[in-house]
């Protein structure tokens, strides 16, 4: 019990004094939109990842999800062209067959993974919260019945196709972009062009991304629910 | 009281609930002693040892009772059971779940909660008696298979088990890290008296060390007894497994002996065989069968190979000749370049000087070198399966084509897999992946076909059923090239035999000859017969000479 | 892996130093603290890859100088506010004030892609999973089994190219075809992964997951010399904060230029800690190779 005395001490450190720190110097800087953005995006996490650590997952749970993000981080490697990345499509089929939590978590680690494989950068936690939320939103998808757990129809599957494309364009891409945005603006530069920045990330990153994703799904994705599929029912595993 | 106890367990899957996959199995196993559980695949043995931990017992209808120390094992805790009873699979990549050596040690202890200064101190003892303290800091995927299965090992050992459990643990392992990984074992039980139940293919390994021998057939226990008795029950039983017990067993047996100074190990059968060939003169010519004279299939004429520029040369000269319709088993240890000389035939590997000439053409001029012509099985068949079921994997060999049905069907009866069609691939056994993988590759109808390692984790039966696979390929005039480290295999099946060392081919020639002049690298049959029949390679050998001279 | 002082120290010293300063460099948008933090970590960077680092700082400097004469575009001012015009470009006014404002920017930007890089040496994936391991214990051991598994699955995906290349499934032809045959790779790796995961997940029950409260393993122990060490580094940080929140951090281009002095003790102050702060890490790395140079010429 000693390390739980331990860590409240923890927790009360960072909201009496780093959290207040933070506010201030978010507050008196010229960078409070970044910053606050940045605090945004953590505690979006922590209160992800606190959910988790709660639930103290099962192990099975794990390897599940360690498969799915080692895979999303590893499919690069497997597809012969360097441009095309099917990352974003294992995450949103991971998010629909694990739910919407598990599908946030799976895209936050991904991320966080995958650029320790290539390299950590400022845009590491809008990574982390792009990936993050698109898994979250395919897993609510599925849930609200838009997209089709076992897509069978050639209508179903072009659902989940053109919902992995929308998705990209317009969340996951434009969560990238934010970063860009909030570290060239200042307050003090006056109102920076966002247009400019946000249609460059459309057109260089965002709809490769998005054909990419679209791309996967269309032909891998049926074929990876359906291994899903078959694994919780052979294991008894995540059927909630 | 025995340590752990078995009563009447019954035990049938819960989807096929009136197919008993244990039938009254009754077993007592007292502290301390070392247990070799044998059977065929599927016989339940498997099966049996998950009961024997409450957490990896699988979904069933179940009766009969497990004690441990006299408690009914589901009122242990899963905390002390975790302690008490380690449990060491077969595949020794997917039990690793850290990335670092250090991490793996200390799992298990991390998980039952150990405080911190006991944890440095078990994972330091561990370290030092496996040897792990050199590559205590590596990352997991710079570890060799032996050592991954080493440090399985050893990370349950850190949990100071009483009964170590072990399923096939040495399947996936080449014959030098296996001997290695179950002398560990040897020493484990025994140095610190921990109790062991281990399952193996191969027998010769552990037969004779075992303090008893239990085996299994059709989920019921079939005989349990020291060595030596297993050894006669079988052969009076005609069992299945008698083919499996090691070649002393069976050459004292098939020759028509019978008693109880049955030898187990090579060096008793060599002193037994002394004794009755004592002050004999013998014949013991067997017939060489006639030279192939049939054209060359393949020919690799100083292939030289290297990764990249500065690294050192992995193939140094390879020269090599397969005749059409042979099977030609390349044998040697690990590193060699066996394998790189397989990729080198496929054009995987590029070699930087030489020629390999298919049919007398070269093969980098050849178009559709992977139709019809050349096609090779990979080490672990899994590579080859994308579908849900075997004929769906086998169709995607064959687009568009009118008679695929037929075609399936007629590779499905060569290569047996008949009755496994609409199964998904994962749900089969070893054996069986091995041969619809190989229906896959067939299917491309190559004339030479390139296996790597075909019988690595397969037991005996499976291993005679791929050799008759192989005979009816050779019989249509298919060419095959092995690339093996199961000499007992290639002694009996193979028409000629290479050996590798350092990046060269040393020498070509027919087993007999081969494994005649070899004294380390030969099978088992022959180190324990050599001195009196120097020619006899096979058990069969032997027992056929025997019987010549009337011993 | 531990080179020298700084990146062999407790995980928690390296974390919260590069946070701290990445964090610092993005908000005090000052040409003097701003160069100070590009030249502290080229420095540091330097100590730790040697002359291998050359050719990328030297790679930084065109990367400077497009985005500083890009940065312009990014400000629609439609007049050009009192600013000195150099040129106009699509019909925008490029001022000298735009012109060092996004100077600045670019500067912040590779300030953070250099601190960054010196992170990934010395920040490895072990460090991060000990650090965060009695946080999120949950959490941090998956991410050491991703890390596990990723290196397995690209040798895994190798095999499964090659083997199916060996069978004539290479994906000849267009690119319709390679892609086609990509995804039945990753079919095929995707069944044997999940496989795995039905393995792994026994293999962690039957030594215990879940049936205790777990403890963490730490190869890092917290020493005394860590405490003093982070504690010197929370002093400077402090009083580069206090310093930067008495306004002396700022500086504007646009509309009017505007760059705070440090002539007063506390401006000083801050700027001092500051220039510390950042050069730790190298005097760190320097000071160990003249004790080793030291040691080696006594033997």
């Amino acid at each position: 019990m000693k390390k739980t005395a331990s860590l409240r001490w923890l927790r009360w450190v960072i909201v009496l004094v780093i959290l207040p720190a933070v506010v201030y110097l978010c507050s008196i800087s010229d960078r409070k939109y970044y910053l606050s953005a940045l605090l945004v995006i953590a505690m979006t996490m922590a209160v992800f990842f606190l959910s988790f650590e709660r639930r103290m997952p099962q192990a099975r749970e794990l390897a599940l999800l360690a498969v799915m993000c080692a895979l999303a981080v590893a499919a690069r490697v497997i597809v012969p062209f360097p441009s095309f990345k099917p990352t974003m499509a294992v995450i949103i089929l991971a998010g629909m067959a694990f739910g919407a939590e598990r599908g946030f978590l799976c895209g936050a680690v991904t991320a966080l993974v995958s650029n320790l494989f290539f390299s950590q950068g400022p845009w590491t936690p809008w990574q982390m919260m792009g990936y993050g939320m698109g898994g979250l939103l395919a897993g609510l998808a599925c849930h609200a019945g838009i997209l089709c757990r076992r897509p069978r129809t050639v209508g179903q599957l072009a659902t989940l196709v053109v919902f992995g494309f929308v998705l990209i364009v317009v969340v996951v891409g434009p969560i990238l972009d934010t970063s860009t945005y909030l570290t060239v603006s200042m307050k003090s530069a006056g109102t920076t062009a966002a247009g400019p920045i946000y249609l460059t990330g459309l057109l260089t990153a965002n709809l490769p991304h998005a054909a990419a994703t679209a791309v996967t799904l269309a032909l891998f994705g049926r074929s990876l629910l359906d291994m899903l599929d078959r694994i919780q029912t052979k294991s008894g595993l995540l059927q909630d | 009281m025995a340590h752990l106890a078995i009563e009447n367990l019954t035990f049938a899957y819960a989807v096929s609930p009136h197919r008993a996959v244990l039938d009254g199995v009754t077993l007592e196993i007292r502290q301390g002693e070392y247990i070799a559980l044998c059977g065929r695949s599927g016989s339940g043995k498997t099966t049996l040892l998950r009961h024997l931990k409450s957490v990896l017992t699988p979904h069933g209808v179940k009766s009969g009772r497990i004690l441990l120390d006299g408690r009914d094992l589901e009122t242990v805790s899963l905390q002390e059971q975790s302690a008490v009873i380690g449990y060491v699979m077969q595949d020794p990549d997917a039990q690793i779940v850290t990335d670092k050596v250090w991490h793996e040690l200390a799992f298990g202890l991390e998980n039952l909660g150990v405080a911190e200064d006991t944890m440095r101190l078990r994972v330091a003892e561990m370290a030092s008696y496996f040897g792990i303290q050199d590559w205590f800091h590596r990352d997991i995927a710079q570890l060799s298979g032996g050592q991954k299965q080493l440090l399985n090992l050893a990370a349950i050992m850190a949990l100071q088990p009483q009964v170590l459990i072990l399923d096939e643990p040495t399947s996936q392992l080449d014959p030098i890290a296996a001997a290695d990984f179950l002398n560990t074992v040897r020493k484990i039980n025994r140095e610190l008296g921990t109790t062991v139940i281990i399952t193996e293919h191969r027998l010769e390994d552990i037969f004779h060390a075992a303090d008893r021998c239990v085996v299994m057939e059709q989920g019921r226990i079939i005989a349990d007894d020291a060595p030596r008795a297993v050894g006669r029950i079988l052969h009076d039983r005609h069992s299945d497994m008698f083919a499996a017990l090691p070649s002393p067993v069976r050459i004292f047996y098939d020759a028509g002996f019978d008693g109880s100074d049955c030898p187990l190990t090579v060096r008793e059968g060599r002193s037994w065989l002394s004794e009755k060939a004592e002050g004999r003169t013998l014949h013991c010519r067997l017939p060489d069968p006639a030279e192939s004279t049939a054209p060359a299939a393949l020919e690799l004429k100083d292939l030289w190979f290297r990764y990249e520029k500065n690294s050192p040369d992995i193939l140094r000269g390879v020269h090599l000749t397969v005749q059409q319709g042979t099977l030609h088993a390349i044998l040697g240890g690990n590193g060699t370049g066996k394998s790189t000389t397989m990729k080198a035939i496929c054009g995987i590997c590029k070699p930087y000087r030489g020629k390999v000439l298919l049919d007398g053409t070269p093969t980098h001029k050849q178009k559709d070198l992977f139709r019809g012509k050349l096609a090779m099985l990979p080490q672990d068949p899994r590579n080859l399966f994308v579908k849900k079921t075997v004929r769906e994997d086998l169709l995607e060999m064959l687009p568009g084509d009118a008679a695929a049905e037929e075609k399936i069907a007629k590779m499905a009866q060569i290569c047996c897999i008949e009755g496994l069609l609409e199964q998904h691939p994962y749900d089969l056994s070893g054996g069986e992946q091995q041969r619809a993988a190989l229906a896959k590759v067939l299917l491309t109808e190559p004339r030479l076909v390139l296996l790597d390692e075909p019988t690595k984790g397969l037991d005996n039966f499976f291993k005679e059923q791929l050799g008759t696979v192989f005979r009816s390929l050779l019989a249509e005039g298919v060419t095959i090239v092995m690339v093996s480290h199961d000499v007992e295999f290639c002694a009996r099946n193979a028409d000629a035999v290479s050996m590798f060392f350092d990046g060269q081919v040393l020498a070509t020639t027919t087993p007999r000859q081969f494994f005649a002049q070899n004294s380390f690298y030969t099978t088992a049959a022959n180190r324990m017969a050599r001195h009196i029949f120097p020619q006899a390679v096979t058990a069969e050998d032997v027992v056929y000479l025997m019987k010549e001279n009337r011993l | 892996m531990g080179t020298d002082r700084f990146s062999s120290a407790h995980p928690a010293v390296s974390f919260g130093y590069f946070m701290a300063v990445i964090l610092l460099s993005v908000m005090l948008l000052h040409p003097v603290y701003l160069l100070l933090s590009l030249a502290g970590a080229a420095a540091y960077l330097l100590a730790l890859q040697g002359r291998r680092a050359v050719p990328l700082l030297l790679g930084m400097v065109p990367l400077f100088l497009v985005i500083t004469t890009l940065s312009p575009l990014l400000n629609p001012l439609k007049d050009p506010q009192g600013g000195h015009v150099v040129c106009t470009l699509f019909g925008r006014y490029i001022t000298w004030e735009l012109l060092c404002n996004g100077a600045m920017l670019s500067a912040m930007f590779l300030a953070m892609v250099l601190w960054f890089l010196c992170y990934s040496h010395v920040m490895t994936g072990d460090k991060f999973t000990t650090l965060f391991a009695p946080l999120l214990p949950s959490l941090s051991l998956l991410l050491v089994m991703v890390l596990r598994l990723v290196p397995a699955y690209g040798r895994k995906a190798k095999q499964i190219v090659t083997a199916r290349q060996c069978i004539g499934l290479g994906g000849s032809g267009g690119k319709g075809q390679a892609l086609r045959g990509a995804m039945a790779n990753l079919s095929a790796l995707t069944a044997w992964a999940l496989e795995g995961a039905i393995v792994t997940a026994d293999s962690m029950r039957s030594r215990g997951y879940g049936a205790a409260r777990r403890t963490s393993f730490r190869l890092y122990r917290f020493s005394l010399s860590d405490g003093l060490l982070l504690a010197l580094m929370a002093a400077l940080a402090a009083v580069t904060a206090a310093a930067a929140a008495a306004g002396y951090a700022r500086a504007e281009f646009v509309p009017a230029v505007y760059i705070a002095g440090s002539n007063t003790p506390l401006g000083a102050a801050g700027l001092i800690a500051w220039a510390i702060l950042l050069l730790l890490p190298t005097i760190l790395h320097l000071w160990e190779d003249m004790t080793w140079r030291i040691l080696r010429s006594k033997i």
